[in-house]
């Protein structure tokens, strides 16, 4: 999956949490729904939802190539004293540069050293990556696993 | 505003709203601050305004009597009042049973709050139960287990494919759309392909012919006409005698002609044999009315050669 989609729904959640918006759509695929999830277990937001371009579904509808360009997902924003809890989340790897990390130097990553080019990682920090079989996971839980993978987006 | 029946709409008859007996709370109460409110501790007030809010004065309907209607300092045996002139007597009566009324419209007012209050009460408390149970609501079991977890969507393909079945409709479909425009298109062609061939007997494609069309436009007849058309009164437009061009364009619309020439459709008919059909059938009813005339014919002819026999045979019976 292209990365280009990633950082479209990355600038997409930024832009909303900006304009204080409750939800926020994005497009319906596997890769999205993946880091949705993983924003959901890290409480970043509030609600991961199906649904199509004109609001979350009431009961569940079935996915079809037929319906397949109307479907979205949901997601509820948070926000804390008027202050979005997801302000930042941008692209570590980019569509023509990407970051492929092995196990050891994710876990220099992790303990909050600079691996080449990218900024150390900061106690609020969250940052997802894909391992080898295409599972997205948290940085921390990759390392526990042992696991080597391509860092994708950071969120704060 | 006005006065009199105007100040209500100009109606008479209307009774005033009525008003609260006890504009004052009538028994104590204990009131307790609701949370959130007034001034925490350490913050200060505007002068000028209290820190607690002020309460309205309790005035109890016995105060109020008191106040409004006390027992007279002297109350008077029967054989005191049985001796006091009829005016005085009359007024201390007066003044007992007015004490006496007003004493029992309060009592009534009393009640009539106590029962308001108990209703209330008891409607509130129905209503915190309703929402107590409300709050205990729980999903069902079929509503539990059926309902997909985000979760699970990331197990299996996101999107339900097509069938095979599914696919082959689709397909048939969309061909017989395709097929369907193209049919249009082309029978769009060949309507424009029909006009062109009819328009064509006009075409100057000669020197003789242009010089012909050119001298006939401007002739004699043609200018004259244009003239006449110049010339005519919006207003009688109805009235004018038809022209010999709309009545040749009235049967063209009802023989389905196009540029004076047969149109696509009376074409389409002829090649796919339906004109033909119909004029077999025509001929059909025709040879049959043919017929039937004939017979009709002999007929009378029967008859008329019958009763001229008849004549002559009762003329020869009368000469005899």
């Amino acid at each position: 999956m292209s990365l280009v989609n990633l950082a479209n729904v990355c600038c997409h959640l930024q832009n909303c949490t900006m304009a204080r918006l409750p939800l926020a759509k994005v497009p319906y695929t596997r890769l999205h729904l993946q880091i949705a999830l993983g924003l959901y277990n890290e409480g970043f937001v509030s609600s991961v939802q199906r649904g199509s371009i004109n609001g979350p579904d009431i009961t569940p509808v079935e996915v079809t190539p037929d319906n397949i360009s109307t479907r979205r997902l949901w997601l509820g924003l948070k926000y804390r004293n008027n202050k979005p809890v997801l302000s930042h989340l941008r692209l570590i790897s980019k569509p023509n540069r990407r970051v492929r990390l092995t196990n050891e130097e994710l876990g220099h990553f992790a303990s909050g050293k600079r691996v080449r080019f990218i900024p150390p990682m900061k106690p609020d920090e969250v940052v997802f990556l894909r391992t080898n079989k295409g599972e997205i996971l948290n940085l921390y839980e990759a390392v526990k696993k042992q696991l080597d993978g391509e860092l994708l987006c950071r969120a704060s | 505003m006005g006065k009199g029946a105007i100040r209500f709409g100009g109606k008479s008859g209307v009774l005033p709203k009525p008003r609260q007996i006890f504009k004052q709370p009538y028994k104590h109460e204990v009131y307790v601050k609701a949370h959130d409110t007034g001034y925490a501790d350490g913050i200060i007030h505007p002068r000028g305004t209290t820190r607690d809010l002020i309460r309205p004065e309790v005035f109890t309907p016995e105060q109020r009597l008191k106040k409004t209607a006390k027992l007279p300092n002297k109350k008077y045996s029967e054989v005191e009042l049985g001796q006091m002139p009829e005016a005085q007597r009359y007024k201390v009566k007066n003044a007992e049973m007015r004490r006496q009324y007003l004493k029992e419209s309060y009592e009534g007012e009393v009640k009539r709050l106590e029962r308001l209050e108990s209703y209330q009460k008891k409607l509130s408390e129905e209503r915190k139960k309703i929402e107590e149970e409300a709050q205990k609501h729980e999903k069902s079991k079929a509503e539990l287990y059926t309902i997909p977890t985000v979760e699970s969507y990331l197990k299996g393909p996101l999107m339900k494919l097509r069938t095979e079945e599914e696919t082959e409709t689709l397909k048939l479909k969309r061909e017989a759309n395709r097929l369907a425009q193209e049919m249009k298109v082309k029978e769009e062609r060949a309507i424009k392909l029909m006009e062109l061939y009819n328009a064509s007997s006009d075409f100057a494609i000669t020197e003789g012919k242009l010089e012909l069309l050119v001298d006939e436009a401007f002739s004699d007849r043609k200018l004259k006409e244009v003239s006449k058309l110049l010339n005519i009164n919006p207003d009688r437009l109805g009235t004018l005698p038809t022209t010999i061009e709309f009545e040749n364009s009235l049967k063209d619309v009802i023989l389905g002609n196009v540029n004076r020439g047969p149109s696509y459709e009376v074409v389409e008919d002829t090649l796919s044999g339906f004109n033909d059909e119909v004029h077999e059938i025509a001929e059909r009813g025709k040879e049959e009315k043919k017929i039937q005339m004939k017979q009709e014919a002999e007929e009378k002819q029967k008859k008329l050669q019958e009763l001229q026999d008849e004549m002559v045979k009762d003329r020869e019976e009368a000469s005899n």
